[in-house]
Parts: C-alpha cells; structure tokens; sequence
C-alpha cells in the first residue's frame, strides 16, 4: 500500500459574511513534488493559503496530513506540523539581524537565555545550504527581495518544513534571481519536502511544476500533471471562458484620424513625435539615456532589476533630479523640479507599488481620483464636490470599476479594482504621457486583460505610453517598440513587431 | 556585506563626544573631574538614567509614555505620605510598593492600549494629567517636606557603598538588568519584534498589543521606584515634582538612538544619551550660564542633537522604494 | 469608512456639550447669566484659537507641542516691545511675528531637515521657553500701553467678548479651509499618505511648512489675546497648554494617525472643555483637579468608539453561522 499523501484538502469550504472565498476545494500533495496553484485573484488561492497556514479555520471540509485528519489552529500549529509560507510582502523584521529572523519563533536557548552564537552558527550553516553568502548577522533592512526570499526559505528549513508554500516569490526578481530560486524549489524537492507555488508566471509554471491546481471562483477545476497540459488549456480553466489572444492586436499603420471622444487637443496628427530624450543621465543609476516616443505609441522598457528603469520613469515624472541631459516634450525643454511640474506638462505616472505610492487607500475614491487634478476641478482654491463626485463616477463607469459608489473607502476594493481606479486618477488629467510601471501586477487575469485593452485603446487615441514591465511576453505583446536597459545603459531598441523573446531577452542579460 | 546588529559608530561618536566634554569642561574647570563631582554628577543622572530604560522599552514598541514623570510624582507622593505616617516603616518596603503602585499606573496605560487599541499619545497625555491631579487630590495640596521624612527615608538613597551612592547602583543595577534582559530573554525581543513589524509579530504569535502593555507595565514599575527616589532625594514631595521631566526622558532616548518609529535602540545608546544630557547640565552653571538660560541651552543642544542623529539615520529607508525626500 | 463615524463623534460631542450645559446650569444658580456665559468662554478661546491650525496639522500627520512655548515667547517679545513703547499695532504685529519665526523654525527642522515633528517640537519647546526665562529671569513685564488690553477684555457686541468673536471667526475660516478648498482636500491626502499625495503632485512639503507657520502665527496671536487679558508677561505664560490644546484636538475627533477629523468637532471639544473647567471652577475645585476630569474626559472619549466596536463583534460573533 502506497504511503498515504502529504497533504489533502477535501471539499474545502470558507466564507466571509455574504461572500463564499472557498467552496468545494480539493487539492492533493505528495512529498518531493511541486505543485503550482493557479487562479485569478479572487479565485481563492490566498483564502486556501491562510486555511493551510492557521490563519483561518474552514467552515466545511477536511484537512488530511500525512494521512491523518488535523486542525491548523494557529499559524504555530502550521509551524509545528511543518508547513511554511514565503510571502510575497516579506514577513520579516527590518531592524534584526538575518539570524533572529530565521529563528524568530525558535530562538536556540541555553539555560533558559537566548543562545546567540549558537543561533549566528546555524543560521550561517542554513544560508550556506541555500548557496547563500549572507551573513547572519546582517540587518535585513539592507538585503534586496531576493535575499529576504532566502531568509525566509532559510527559515522555512530551520522548521524541518515538509510544506513549502511559495506565493508569487519571482514577482519582485531580476531574471538572475529568479533562476537561483528556481534552484532552491528544486532542491527542496530533492530532499522530499513538498512545495505549493503561487504564481501567475506560466513559464515558471511550466518549467519548474510537477503538477497542477486550478481554482476559479473559489473551487478546483482542474488537476493533474504539468506535463499533460498547455497555456491555453490553463488559461480556459482559470477564466472560464475561451481566451482567443492574451494581448490586444497591436496597430499596424501609424497615421489615423482621431477616434470619437479621443480627439487630441489642437486635433495632431497621430504619429508626431511628443517626447524626446537625449543623454539623460542620473549619478549612479543611469547614464546616456537617449530615446523617443511618438504619440499613440507604446514603449516597452524591459531590463533586470537594478537596470535603471524606475529611475529612469521616476526622473521623467520629478521624482528625481537629473545631472546633465535633456527631456523636451513637444520640442520644449522640460525642467522637473517636482511632480507637480510633470503633471502640469501632461505626464502621468502609475507607480508599481500602488498601496504606498499609487494610491491613497485611507480615503475615498472620488478624493483619490479627484487628487491630481483639485485646481482644474475647483475655482480658484475652492474645492466642489459635486464635480469631483461627478469624475469619479464618470470614470468608475468608464473603466467599469466594481465598487458601491465614488464615496467608498478605495482600501475596500480588490487590487485589481483599485489599480482601474489609479489609472482613473490619471487619465482624468487628460496626459499626453503616460508612464506605467509594473501595471499588471498583483492583479487577477480578467482586469489584466481589461488594463491591456484600455492601453491600446489609449494608444490608438493618441496617448504616447511607456510601460515598464519585468515580464517578458506583457513586453512582446504589449509593445510596438521595446527599450532593454542593462546596468544604468540603453542596451538596445527593437521594433517589437520584428524581435524575439530571445533578443531582447540577450540584450538585458549579457555583460 | 556585513551590517553590524547595531550601528558602532552612533554609539561610539556619542561616547567619544561625551567623553570630549567631559575631558575639555576638566581642562579648564578642574573641579569638574574631581571624584566628588563626578559622582554628584552621576548621581544627577541616575533617575534620568532609569526613566530612560523604561521609556526605551515603550519607545521600541513603538509606543510612547508621557506619563512617567506624574507617575513619578504620583507614587513619591504616596511613599512619602505613607512614611510621614509611619515613620517606622521598612524604607524597602516603602521602594517596592512605590514600584508596585507605579506598575499598576502603567498598567493602566498598558490596558487601554492594548484592549482598546487606544494611540499611546492619547492615553498617556489623558493619565499623565489624570496622575497630576491625584497627586493633588493624595495630599490636599500639602508640601510633604523633609522634616516631615523620617531620616532612614531620605538616607537611603545616598547611603554610599563602595564609594557610589544608592542611586547611582540603582542606575547601575537597571541598565545592567536591561541590557542582560533585551539581550538574552525571549520576552524582551518580543518587544523589538513587535516594534519592528506589528503585523509580523502578530503571525508568527506575538500579541502587539500584549508586548506593548507589558512595556508600559515595567515604564511604571521603574518610574514608581523612581518616585521613590526621587522624593528621597531632593527631600520634598509636591504637586509639581518631576513636571516637564518627560520631555527630558524622551529626549534622553532619542539621542540615544532609539527611533521613534520603534524596533531599535539599544541600552548603551541609552545610558551616553543620559550621560551626554547629564554633563551638559551639570557643565552649565560650571561654565557660569545663569540658571534662567540654562533651559535654553538644553533646549538648542537637545534640537541640535537630535537633527544630527536623524541626519545619521537618513540612508536607513523604512521600506525598500521610499522615494528621496518624501 | 462611511459617514457614520463622522457623524458619531460629532453628535457624541454635542450630546456631551448639551448635558455639560445642563449640569452647569442645574449645579449653579450663577450659571445662566449673560456676563457668567461670557466669562465662561475665557476658559478655552485662547487654547482654542490654537487648536484650530493644530488640528490641520495632527490631520496632516504631524504634532507641535513647543505651541505654549511660542506664546511665552512672543509675550516676553511684546513685553520688551511695550517697554521700548511701541504702540499697540506693532506690539500685535511683533507677538504674531514672533510666532511665525518659531513656526517657521519649526517647520524647517521638519521639511528641510527630515527630524520627526515629535521630536523636534520636544526641542524647540524647551528652547522657545528657555530664550523666555533666560531673557526675562524671574521678572514680571506690565507695562502694556492703554489700547492693548482691548484684545483681551473688550466686548465689541454686548457681553460677546472680542476674543469669543476672533475665535468663531477664526474657526469659520479654518472650517472652510479645511472643508471646502482644495488645500483641505490636500491637507487630508496628505495625512492620509504623504507619500502617494507627492506623486499625485501635491507639494507635501511646502504644505507641511505652511502649517507649521500658521500654528506658531496663532501662538502668537492667542499669546495677544492672553497677555492682553492678563494685562502681564512671566515667562511662565501658558505653561502647560500644549498638552491642554492637544487634547482639545484629539477631544474633537482628529485622529493621531491623520488623515481624519472635523473642525466643527475641533470647536465643539473646546466649548465642552471650557464649560467643565469653568463649571468646576464655579463649584470652586481647584485647578490641578480639572486635570483629572479633562485627562479623563480624554480616554473616555476616546475610548467609547472602539468599546462600542468591541461590543458590535462580540454580538455578531456569537451566533454560529451554519452552512
């Protein structure tokens, strides 16, 4: 007889006042397999992974492990039966050292006080093991994201974890960093753990699972052997629906006549060049950046982590002074003193981090979107409601933002509603440049898919767009011109109509 | 990379800048460095000292006590009453139920934090003025003088031993036990953990709240003591004893490195905050400032210490994309 | 977070203000009385005066507590002023200026050099007051020229006093900056999340530094108004009112953690502070005791949101649901 699996969830169900999260969830584990588990946000992945990690308890069904029934009480009981999760938000403390945090829940104890050579010791022999060369004792407030992926794998291992739930661990990784961890995920399954990986990358998925998951709309609909599937397949079982193309057709020609309601002002032809960049260059993060950008262009900035891309889109918005170089827009210098100056010249910037920088999630999302544009809103300094209640709304309908009204709190609203809202804000200040960065983050399939076609939307209207993106077929299929950026330079430019995923992919990588 | 757990060079540069002064004021004042005033001189800090220990602990849960210096008022009157009515008390006695009354004044803060979930700025400022008004309302407005003190009350806290005074062991005795405690025990990281990432803290099984009302618990447990001390020491117990002396506790933190964001500061950055404020004002009436400026020169030294140390922090980002100057 | 908080704490207030009157009413027989009413209002306009920028400033995440220090300051200002006979335009514009300096000190350790206003302001505080003692000493100032005690004891409409009117008044313009331009919508994005309202182009900064100017102009204009009144200077002017105005704000529903609150809130916490303290005084408790009710008044307000919180989930939590 067979050993019984490690984990099974069967007929899982969960739910939060009105709102069913999970209902009829399977899943299957075995030992020394890499399961990924996939689904649209909303789709009940987050819900499975706090049930499997103590946070919440299910309503209906059962948690077998190891063959047994068992009750995850409290994320300590997670711990105990060996179950670990590594977050995409670090769960990790800033101001201790990479040994403490490892320990964290079990520090080495000698006589009843805190052993702290002992903790240095094994938590360098751990690190080592991850072919890491962090020191233990480092703070982490100075480690990238990949490093703290590694504590918190370090940690993991420090638990003796059987389960390793991985959710979205490459979404804030150069390519570099990716591979190692990918390493590390199939090293772990060398050595008999189990690991759940979350993650909405299907080159990932496809190279690096074993097996497969799909949740939608909060129940398994489908499982099996990676092998035995494709994208397509994938894809259909996430939406429920058949998927023609992921990515909007791209415009061939360049000249059109405006479209209906996107008439730019003063009626320019599409196709004039609006943005030009020459030398730009920032101590220490970039150097001799030059390009330019038509209008009803897309621009896809493509580059490892580190490259010099959101320095780059945050000198362009004010954030950030430049040392030498010039940014002229519509054949004017532009000087940028702050955001305020870019907003006034018709940029708009999406940051990628949109809980801290993009949004303002305490408030209300007719004050979010009326935010950048108060002055043209008011009359002199006062402020009117009633118009800003009015864009709101004309810009929740637009962008079909599912929400109660404009005076909802905007942190009720899921991530990928939120973003919608964002881009709200931003369209509302009619720019002629629009930056994005990371615009498909963090968001479910069906808005990604809704934020693509806006784009091009945009695009075709006569909005010039840069998107700066860590994800190579978003760059492919978004694009009608790439810029690769590796190490503060402008390594190369392509026509996206006429490259490959392996140029550009070359271009950003090789020294 | 190799970070270090704590930054060296703060604590070092406020070492060495303290010794400086120290070693310049004795340069041309002699009688500063004389045992005696040296002593005096440490003797000064020593509540400082103390106060700042457990303002530290709230501090680094991210928390804040304005309240220690009217609980320090509160219980000192309350031991002083106590011995004025029974001369014959046990002055220990008298020391641990000062420690005691001002842990459950503590406590007071602590509950409302963490079972409420009430900001610490706002119960503190309610209990600070609380405190003070039951200081009045404890002695009906009454100077408890030192007359009124059996001598074993006020003797105490200067008998010498070993050449330093009660006190100054006192002052010695906590930051040893707080070092040794945030260091070694489970309980005390908790605090740090809490500090630096609440949400954190809560997921792997560490109660905010819980570790922040522990903290308040021992701000008061040693504020009660120092009631105690304090009241021994200058002979007097009063409404006003101790007033505006928190700003002096915070203030004494802050120089020494503990972030007011929570999460950091360490005990030996601490005792030089306490040490580095302590020879200033001890320097002051040395140099012959008249006593009216001296409040502003501690002030103006205060404000320059403090941009100093934020200007030292500056490369230290809470979160990885905070934008330059935000 | 819809509307009903907002109209919780204010109604609260009200309530609060309403049975305050009543109490004082049914306790005294001197209470109902114009000119008693009036004198009543002395008890809180000149802390309420600086509540109002205060407020914009704690709703913007930031704190000054040397605000007490600023009014000693510029009472000790206007002292050497009168002394060296100035009239009783300059010696307003001199206090007021006094104020704007100190804010804008204020406000450059918090901008310019990036020092947490808490920390800063603990500074500043002790520095403000000590420039007080070290130029003054123990001295008292009271040579204030005749017209200037009009601020402070003058009644422009019947037994109104000016100060009562400067205040309304004063709040009316704090309540439209606030409610009804757009500096208040960004004053609140700004509490909110400095950082998301820099990039959506708000200058946070020169926002931050502007309030801190218009907290350290109303120290000094209370600081007018309360040397008018007292027709003196001691460098121990207003000792303990920053704490006092603090509470007035957080009394009045602005959240420490910015982003919240109300001027109408702001105002009717300092009607209700004004009228304990004064009711208590008319029964003749001394002072420090007040403390103990406004510490208290403090908590209990402050605390009934989240018990009633507590005691909503406690309620929904108790039937099991099935299926």
């Amino acid at each position: 007889m067979s050993p019984p699996p490690l984990l099974r969830l069967s007929a899982l169900g969960k739910r939060f006042g009105g709102v069913r999260a999970l209902e009829e969830a399977h899943l299957t584990l075995e030992a020394g397999t890499v399961t990924a588990l996939i689904g649209e946000n909303g789709a009940g992945k987050s819900t499975l992974v706090k049930i499997l990690t103590g946070v919440y308890a299910p309503d209906q069904g059962e948690i077998e492990f190891d063959g047994r029934r068992v009750r995850i009480a409290s994320p300590s009981a997670a711990e105990a039966l060996g179950i670990s999760v590594i977050h995409q938000e670090s769960v990790v403390f800033e101001d201790l050292s990479i040994a403490e945090n490892v320990f964290v829940t079990h520090p080495p104890r000698r006589h009843g006080l805190i052993d702290w050579v002992d903790m240095r010791r094994r938590a360098g022999a751990l690190l080592r093991q991850l072919e890491s060369g962090l020191d233990p004792r480092a703070l982490l407030r100075g480690l990238s994201v990949a490093e703290r992926h590694v504590v918190q794998i370090a940690r993991a291992l420090s638990h003796e974890a059987r389960l390793v739930i991985m959710d979205e661990p490459t979404a804030a990784l150069s390519q570099h960093e990716a591979d190692d961890l990918l390493r590390i995920v199939a090293r772990l399954r060398g050595e008999g753990r189990a690991v759940l990986y979350i993650s909405h990358k299907f080159e990932e998925i496809f190279s690096a699972a074993d097996r497969y998951v799909v949740l939608r709309d909060g129940s398994t609909v489908g499982a099996g052997r990676i092998t035995d599937t494709n994208l397509d397949e994938l894809v259909r079982l996430m939406a429920g629906r058949a998927v023609a193309q992921l990515y909007p057709e791209r415009r061939s020609a360049p000249a059109r006549s405006a479209a209906p309601g996107g008439a730019l002002p003063g009626g320019a032809p599409m196709g004039e060049e609006i943005l030009r960049v020459h030398q730009l260059c920032c101590a220490d993060e970039f150097e001799g950046v030059s390009f330019a950008l038509r209008r009803g262009e897309i621009l896809g900035i493509y580059g490892l982590v580190g490259a010099g891309r959101s320095e780059l889109m945050q000198v362009l918005f004010g954030l950030r002074r430049p040392r030498s170089g010039r940014i002229e827009l519509h054949g004017q210098p532009l000087e940028l003193r702050n955001p305020g100056d870019a907003i006034r010249s018709g940029i708009a910037f999406v940051p990628e981090d949109r809980q801290n920088q993009g949004a303002v999630l305490g408030r209300s999302i007719r004050d979010n979107v009326a935010l950048p544009s108060l002055a043209r809103l008011g009359l002199g300094g006062w402020a009117s409601t009633a118009r800003e209640t009015a864009l709101a709304a004309e810009w929740i309908a637009q962008l079909q933002v599912r929400c109660q009204g404009p005076a909802q709190a905007l942190q009720e609203l899921s991530g990928g509603n939120q973003q919608k809202v964002v881009l709200g804000k931003w369209l509302a200040t009619a720019p002629k440049l629009l930056i994005l960065d990371e615009p498909t983050k963090g968001i479910d399939i069906g808005a990604k898919m809704a934020v693509h076609r806006l784009m091009r939307e945009l695009a075709t209207q006569g909005l010039a767009v840069i998107m700066v993106s860590s994800e190579l077929p978003e760059v492919l299929g978004m694009s009608d011109r790439i810029l690769v950026m590796r190490r503060g330079r402008v390594a190369a430019q392509f026509d996206a109509g006429s490259t490959s995923a392996e140029q550009v992919l070359h271009a950003a990588t090789v020294a | 990379m190799t970070v270090r757990t704590f930054k060296p060079s703060r604590e070092w540069g406020l070492g060495l800048l303290t010794l400086a002064m120290v070693l310049a004021l004795s340069a041309h004042w002699p009688q500063f460095a004389t045992a005696a005033s040296l002593r005096s001189a440490l003797d000064d800090t020593a509540i400082l000292i103390l106060l700042a220990l457990g303002q530290m602990l709230v501090i680094v849960t991210r928390g804040i006590d304005l309240s220690v210096a009217a609980n320090v008022a509160l219980t000192g009157m309350v031991v002083a009453l106590i011995n004025h009515a029974h001369p014959d008390a046990p002055i220990v006695l008298l020391a641990a139920l000062a420690m005691l009354l001002g842990g459950g004044l503590g406590a007071f803060n602590g509950l409302l934090v963490w079972r409420l979930g009430l900001p610490p700025i706002v119960v503190t400022l309610g209990s600070m003025a609380i405190f003070r008004g039951l200081v009045y309302v404890v002695s009906g407005g009454v100077w408890v003088t030192s007359d009124k003190m059996s001598p074993a009350f006020q003797e105490l806290v200067r008998a010498p031993f070993l050449g330093f005074s009660t006190l100054s062991w006192l002052a010695l005795l906590g930051t040893i036990a707080a070092a040794l405690w945030i260091r070694y025990s489970r309980a005390g990281r908790r605090l740090y953990l809490v500090g630096s990432n609440p949400a954190a803290a809560a997921y792997v099984g560490v109660d905010p709240g819980r570790a922040q009302c522990i903290a308040f618990t021992l701000s008061g447990f040693v504020a009660g003591l120092c009631g105690y001390l304090w009241v021994a020491r200058f002979a007097v117990a009063y409404t006003d004893v101790a007033a505006g002396f928190e700003l002096q506790v915070i203030a004494a933190c802050v120089i020494g490195g503990v972030s007011i964001n929570g999460g950091s500061g360490s005990v030996p950055g601490v005792l030089l905050g306490c040490l580095f404020l302590g020879v200033v004002r001890n320097a002051l009436p040395l140099i012959g400032v008249s006593p009216f400026w001296q409040m502003a020169v501690s002030g103006l030294v205060i404000t320059i210490a403090v941009v100093l140390n934020e200007r030292g922090r500056g490369d230290q980002h809470r979160r990885i994309l905070e934008l330059p100057n935000t | 977070m819809s509307r009903r908080p907002w109209l919780r704490w204010e109604t609260l207030l009200a309530a609060a203000v309403a049975a305050a009157f009543v109490a004082n009413a049914l306790l005294s027989p001197y209470f109902l009385n114009a000119t008693t009413l009036s004198d009543a209002s002395f008890n809180f306009t000149e802390k309420a005066l600086v509540a109002l920028p205060m407020a914009l400033l704690i709703i913007a995440k930031e704190i000054d507590i040397s605000v007490a220090a600023i009014m000693a300051l510029a009472s000790v200002a206007m002292g050497y002023g009168a002394i060296a006979g100035w009239p009783t335009p300059a010696l307003v514009l001199l206090g007021i200026g006094v104020g704007v300096a100190c804010g804008a000190c204020n406000g450059l350790l918090v901008t310019a050099l990036r020092v947490p206003s808490i920390v800063a302001t603990i500074g500043t505080m002790s520095l403000f007051r000590g420039i007080a003692y070290g130029v003054l000493g123990d001295r008292v100032m009271k040579h204030y020229p005749r017209g200037f005690d009009y601020f402070g004891q003058g009644y422009p409409i019947g037994t109104v006093s000016f100060e009562l009117l400067l205040f309304l008044a004063a709040a009316l313009i704090t309540g439209i900056i606030l409610h009804a331009t757009t500096a208040g919508r960004r004053i609140y994005a700004i509490g909110a999340n400095a950082t998301a309202a820099r990039m959506s182009g708000v200058a946070v900064d020169r926002y931050r530094l502007a309030l801190f100017i218009a907290t350290g102009a109303a120290s000094g204009l209370a600081s007018v108004l309360l040397t008018s009144r007292l027709g003196s200077t001691r460098p121990s002017l207003a000792v303990g009112w920053e704490l006092e105005i603090i509470s007035m704000v957080i009394l009045g529903g602005v959240a420490v953690a910015g982003g919240r609150g109300t001027i109408l809130g702001v105002v009717l916490a300092a009607v209700l502070l004004g009228l304990v303290t004064f009711g208590l005084s008319l029964q003749n408790i001394p002072g420090i005791v007040l403390s103990i009710v406004v510490g208290t008044l403090l908590i209990v307000i402050v605390a009934l949101p989240a018990v009633s919180a507590r005691l909503a989930t406690a309620r929904a939590a108790r039937p099991a649901r099935q299926g």
